[in-house]
């Protein structure tokens, strides 16, 4: 099921609100967690079993390290539960990308989820260990966090710590609700109104032979894929976190507009928050305990984004793009980062913006050979510096592409800032029209 | 009143087909176990829910009009042209694909040992290119057709290439303008293409009887865009001297005495008028008796044509591309056919497997 789909927007939301705000408060999370627990089965019958085994070993095994007074014991179990944990994961997307044909009855090995859930469960299991956990949790309220359905399709990812109290005392109001369904609208159009039609005009640039594709055309289509990830992934923790929202749950923002980012350090930093931090927290920090430079700092970073890039896909192109952006922050920790400081603002995100585009061409591209083609044409050695086509896709997406491009900057949250301030209508009105044209475009 | 709207959608009455999309809606039927296991069984319920959402057309036509007022030039790769045509877009040329599907025919016409002549019908979108919005156009169409000729040069395969005679004409209404397919009037065009390499002269105009037989066809194209357009004109050329052709339908066991199916026109794809539309395999036999037999391995661009290839042939066996499920090669053998035209749209040259049906299984 896709919070995008109609089944879920005008079937499974409705019905779960009703009897998620018909239950008595004690019962939400089990309420939340039987309603997780349908909508994966829905799109993922035959995995359900590895989520609900997955929820019920990792309870376990934080449980007995709650428990443990030994700290060697305490160790052991960490260290033999995440590697259980990670051995799935890396199995399960291993296979997958080596086997092509694959058992008659599975389109894919790799539940959908995995990488959220192992990460969240992960997340528990270390916090066990250093202390930061409170009290044991019940089983209900862990699954629930384990198994919750807004945000394991494509994250947020949620470190147990920071939802901890929330799965007992959160309490929902109408203003929060209302909120819910504002982000919640409002990540849903940036999917399907921006993101969806970006990657139409990355695939129409992408389709051309790179010896043929001009430099304009290469660089409008690298520009459509980066903003289409990006609206992809970030409508996906909008709707996430609206939805968080309207079930009483406070989580932090998730991104915090790349494009004001001024060096690629900062970049990582604005993007896909959760996914960093928690690289941070339980690989950098295990690896090199101080920010400083040094052999531990490069394989810390190096570490932290190759296993980032493979977290978004297998192959050895995501390999290059974790590669890509480590190098890049070596450098820029070692000698750059000087000579950043030195100048304007504006130039910092000229360079942050070149250096990160070019890094999504490996995303992009599902080989290495693929990637350096797409380069060749992107500097200058495919098909000249400008063509018929650059103008065409321009000409025809000048409205999607200038939207696009406005959503990127602080534009509208300022906008909705200072209508909230005046009348919620002003807010209201523009919500349900983007509603509509969501729904519009869902169902043709 | 959201629960209400909710319960309406579930409760009211469901049609199975879309004119305004021409298909058929998503129906559910009962799933099987791996169908259930893999997700396949949810995947239909979703697109079942999707398909009868209500207000479905309303939120088509809606969604396609606010994209045009907003400046985009294409909708789900038809784009519109300034003369009010609809015209499907180039796809990219790929040359793996090309050089594939021409290793399948040559293996087929030197393994079977069949007199072969092929002929790729070009796109509108090259044919018409003046029509097409400023920087639209792309030269794939042309890469497609060199790289056949430099598959067949040298084999003996006789490669027609109507492309030229085609933008001779393409002022003559030889395309519809909502429909990717070609016109009577560019079966007319084809048909003359085709002569020299089939054998025979062709009838000339006058030798025709020909009429409007509907003014109201929408085709492929509309449905894709939904752009608000004049209907094409169907047109119909029957020879003066009018010989009844017999279609037989072998699979289905059904029979005609035309190749002309006014049913359909009161249908949304009138198109289907030309032989009934798409079948695995049909048999066209002409009162002619000058002994000759083909085989015309086609797909649905054919359809204007073979009406007027069949005025030369005793016996025509069409065989649908994507459709026919028997052995071709054997079918073609046992009925002692030698000489094989394959009829089809140039795209077909760049699809995965679309010769498949050549292949001696």
């Amino acid at each position: 099921m896709e919070f995008s789909g109609i089944s879920f927007l005008f079937y499974f939301l409705p019905a779960f609100l009703i009897l998620y705000f018909m239950s008595p408060v004690k019962h939400r999370n089990l309420m939340l967690l039987i309603g997780s627990l349908v909508f994966y089965a829905w799109g993922e019958p035959l995995f359900f079993t590895i989520l609900l085994l997955s929820a019920i070993f990792n309870y376990l095994a934080g449980k007995r390290i709650l428990n443990c007074e030994s700290k060697k014991k305490k160790k052991i179990i960490l260290t033999v539960s995440v590697l259980i944990n990670l051995l799935v994961l890396v199995l399960l997307k291993g296979l997958d990308h080596l086997i092509s044909d694959k058992a008659f009855i599975l389109k894919t090995l790799v539940p959908i989820g995995i990488s959220i859930y192992t990460l969240h469960a992960i997340s528990f299991l270390v916090e066990a260990y250093r202390g930061q956990i409170c009290k044991t949790p019940d089983f209900i309220n862990f699954a629930a966090y384990i198994c919750m359905f807004p945000s394991i399709m494509a994250g947020p990812v949620i470190k147990y710590t920071q939802i901890e109290r929330q799965l007992t005392t959160r309490r929902s109001s109408i203003e929060g609700f209302s909120m819910g369904i504002i982000r919640f609208v409002v990540g849903l159009s940036k999917k399907v109104l921006l993101a969806e039609n970006l990657f139409i005009l990355w695939n129409s640039i992408s389709s051309i032979n790179p010896l043929e594709l001009s430099l304009m055309s290469s660089w409008l289509g690298i520009i459509s894929f980066a903003m289409g990830v990006y609206y992809f992934i970030s409508g996906y923790s909008d709707m996430a976190l609206g939805l968080l929202k309207m079930l009483g749950f406070e989580l932090p923002d998730n991104f915090n507009y790349p494009i004001l980012s001024t060096s690629v350090l900062d970049f990582v930093k604005r993007w896909n928050i959760s996914l960093t931090t928690w690289f941070y927290d339980y690989i950098y920090t295990l690896i090199c305990k101080e920010n400083k430079k040094g052999i531990l700092f490069y394989i810390a970073m190096l570490l932290c984004c190759i296993s980032a890039g493979l977290w978004y896909g297998t192959g050895l192109n995501f390999i290059a793009f974790g590669l890509y952006f480590a190098i890049l922050i070596i450098l820029e920790k070692s000698f750059t980062i000087k000579a950043l400081n030195k100048i304007p603002k504006v130039f910092k995100m000229i360079y942050s913006s070149f250096f990160v585009l070019t890094g999504w061409v490996f995303f992009a591209n599902d080989s290495i050979y693929k990637a350096v083609m797409y380069f060749k044409a992107m500097f200058g050695f495919g098909g000249g510096f400008i063509s018929g086509t650059f103008l065409y896709d321009i000409s025809s997406n000048i409205v999607l592409l200038a939207l696009s491009v406005l959503s990127l900057f602080p534009f509208w949250t300022t906008y909705a800032r200072k209508c909230m301030s005046k009348t919620m209508s002003y807010v209201i009105v523009p919500v349900s029209v983007a509603l509509i044209l969501s729904i519009s475009y869902i169902v043709a | 009143m959201f629960i209400a709207f909710i319960l309406f959608n579930i409760l009211r009455p469901l049609e199975d087909f879309s004119t305004l999309e021409n298909r058929y809606l998503k129906k559910i039927s009962k799933p099987t176990v791996s169908e259930v296991l893999n997700g396949e069984f949810f995947g239909d319920i979703e697109e079942y829910t999707n398909d009868r959402f209500f207000a479905r057309n309303f939120l088509l036509k809606f969604k396609s009009k606010l994209e045009y007022a907003l400046g985009k030039k294409e909708n789900n790769g038809v784009i519109i042209c300034n003369d009010g045509s609809l015209i499907e877009k180039q796809k990219a040329y790929n040359e793996e694909l090309v050089y594939k599907n021409c290793e399948d025919i040559i293996s087929f016409t030197e393994k079977g040992g069949f007199n072969v002549c092929v002929s790729a019908i070009p796109p509108a979108f090259e044919v018409r290119k003046e029509s097409l919005p400023k920087n639209a156009y792309n030269d794939n169409a042309q890469k497609i057709n060199s790289s056949i000729e430099a598959c067949f040069s040298g084999k003996n395969i006789k490669n027609v290439n109507p492309t030229k005679l085609l933008r001779k004409h393409s002022e003559d209404y030889i395309y519809f303008k909502t429909d990717p397919h070609l016109t009577s009037n560019g079966g007319y065009v084809m048909y003359h293409a085709l002569a020299d390499a089939l054998g025979y002269t062709t009838l000339s105009g006058e030798d025709f009887k020909i009429s409007d037989i509907s003014r109201e066809f929408l085709g492929e194209n509309y449905s894709k865009t939904l752009k608000k357009t004049t209907p094409d004109i169907l047109v119909d050329y029957r020879p003066l001297e009018t010989p009844r052709f017999k279609v037989e339908f072998p699979i289905s066991g059904e029979e005609s005495d035309s190749m002309y199916f006014p049913s359909h026109l009161i249908e949304r794809n009138k198109y289907s008028y030309f032989l009934d539309g798409n079948h695995p395999l049909a048999i066209i036999k002409s009162p002619n008796k000058n002994g000759k037999t083909i085989a015309i391995i086609k797909d649905s661009y054919a359809n204007t044509v073979v009406p007027f290839i069949a005025n030369h042939f005793e016996t025509i066996h069409m065989i649908e591309l994507e459709m026919f499920d028997g052995n071709t090669v054997q079918y073609l053998k046992v009925n002692n056919i030698e000489d094989v035209l394959i009829l089809c749209d140039l795209q077909a040259f760049i699809y995965e497997n679309s010769f498949e049906i050549l292949k001696n299984k």
